[in-house]
């Protein structure tokens, strides 16, 4: 038999339902307070002194990771790179700051080095800069004697050894592809202008979180050979010129010597 | 070792300072644990008790305080001034700065009681030695 559809259910009639009966207000009586009575303070317990906690051995020096072992320097690690902090214009600032005038602003890019290589440049900074030292000695006197080292630091300058408060700078660090050449040294007085330039670097590289250097550094750059924060007077003329005299990268010591000895011949 | 290698330097015109005395010793003692720097080394006192301090071709060693070379127009400073001055960096956590040369620092770690020579900017470290002597010698190997 075919199966029919079930008919719909038959709605009831509508009946309108009593509203509930809602019960009459009755006032309640208010929660009787308890009468107030002091309570005892508590009893407090007798000091009795305890014994100190033992403590926990400390960690072996190769179980702190934070700490660096000496294994850790046997292989030489290269440096990271971290974001840059803050623009041109913010280290500019803080180079205004700072008394070192005749001084750029430049921005070099990290380079990333072998480790190894690192090392060897270090090492040939000695060689370069001994031979730095002779070259400016010879060929920068007035510059030297502008920033008033007397004739024995000059001597002494070039024998390839720095006199007191003075210093080879390395303009752009090796790490942001600073070399050994001549044209990257500076000589420049360690205190004050060394250790200011270096306070520019330093605050840039400790404002990074997580260690390395900023993949982009402001370094101030001297120009010249040896760094002089005021105008060079000379003693031959000129105003700012190198001294090209054929007197020039001769102390007055030598002339006296060169005196005395055509004095003798004669 | 070291009387030696100070021998050679005061001939090659090395600039001396008195000898640190007892009573000083001990200021820049307490004064650099109350700034959580390490105590200084042994050998290193043996240093400052024959000079406070060194300087030798740009090569800085600091003493126990501060000295006012008032003929050339500065101050070198002690030990406390310039290792306050590299005490935020994380690097030199742990590490007691005891000289400095052209883009060099001169430390005395004490994690590994051994002296670096680290890089002055990124603070790597490009040679260690147990003892200062023979740091030292690193820098003067020339002279011998």
């Amino acid at each position: 038999m075919p199966a029919y559809p079930a008919p719909y259910p038959q709605q009831q009639a509508y009946a309108p339902q009593p509203y509930p009966q809602q019960q009459a207000y009755a006032p309640q009586p208010y929660p009787q307070q308890q009468a107030y009575a002091p309570q005892p303070y508590p009893q407090q317990q007798a000091y009795a002194p305890q014994p100190y906690p033992q403590q926990q051995p400390a960690p072996l020096q190769s179980q702190v990771d934070n700490v660096p072992t000496i294994e850790s320097y046997s292989e030489p690690q290269p440096t990271q790179a971290v974001e840059a902090t803050g623009d041109r214009s913010m280290w500019e600032w803080q180079l205004s700051q700072l008394d070192l005038p005749n001084m750029e602003l430049q921005e070099v890019n990290f380079v990333m080095l072998n480790a190894q290589w690192k090392l060897e440049l270090r090492k040939a900074f000695k060689r370069a800069r001994r031979d730095f030292l002779k070259y400016v000695g010879y060929h920068n006197v007035n510059e030297l004697m502008a920033i008033g080292l007397s004739e024995d630091d000059i001597r002494k300058i070039k024998k390839g050894k720095a006199c007191e408060n003075v210093n080879v700078h390395v303009k752009i660090p090796f790490d942001y592809g600073g070399t050994n050449d001549f044209s990257n040294l500076i000589l420049m007085q360690t205190h004050p202008f060394h250790a200011d330039l270096h306070k520019i670097i330093d605050l840039q590289v400790s404002h990074q979180q997580k260690g390395g250097l900023p993949k982009k550094l402001f370094v101030p750059v001297p120009s010249g050979k040896v760094y002089v924060p005021g105008d060079i007077v000379l003693s031959s003329g000129g105003k700012t010129k190198h001294d090209r005299s054929v007197y020039a990268g001769f102390l007055e010591s030598t002339f006296e010597q060169i005196a005395e000895r055509s004095a003798m011949d004669r | 070792m070291l009387n030696r290698i100070l021998e050679t330097l005061r001939k090659d015109d090395a600039v001396f300072f008195p000898p640190v005395d007892e009573r000083s010793l001990r200021f820049v003692g307490s004064m650099l644990a109350s700034h959580h720097f390490p105590p200084i080394p042994n050998d290193y006192i043996a240093l400052m008790k024959q000079t406070d301090g060194l300087l030798w071709n740009g090569i800085e060693l600091y003493g126990s305080r501060a000295n006012d070379r008032e003929a050339l127009g500065y101050t070198l400073p002690g030990l406390i001034e310039a290792n306050l001055e590299f005490s935020t960096f994380d690097a030199m956590r742990g590490k007691l700065l005891l000289g400095r040369a052209s883009e060099e620092l001169f430390v005395y770690d004490s994690a590994d009681r051994q002296y670096h020579v680290i890089d002055r900017l990124d603070f790597s470290v490009s040679c260690s030695f147990p003892t200062f002597s023979e740091a030292l010698y690193l820098f003067i190997d020339e002279l011998f």
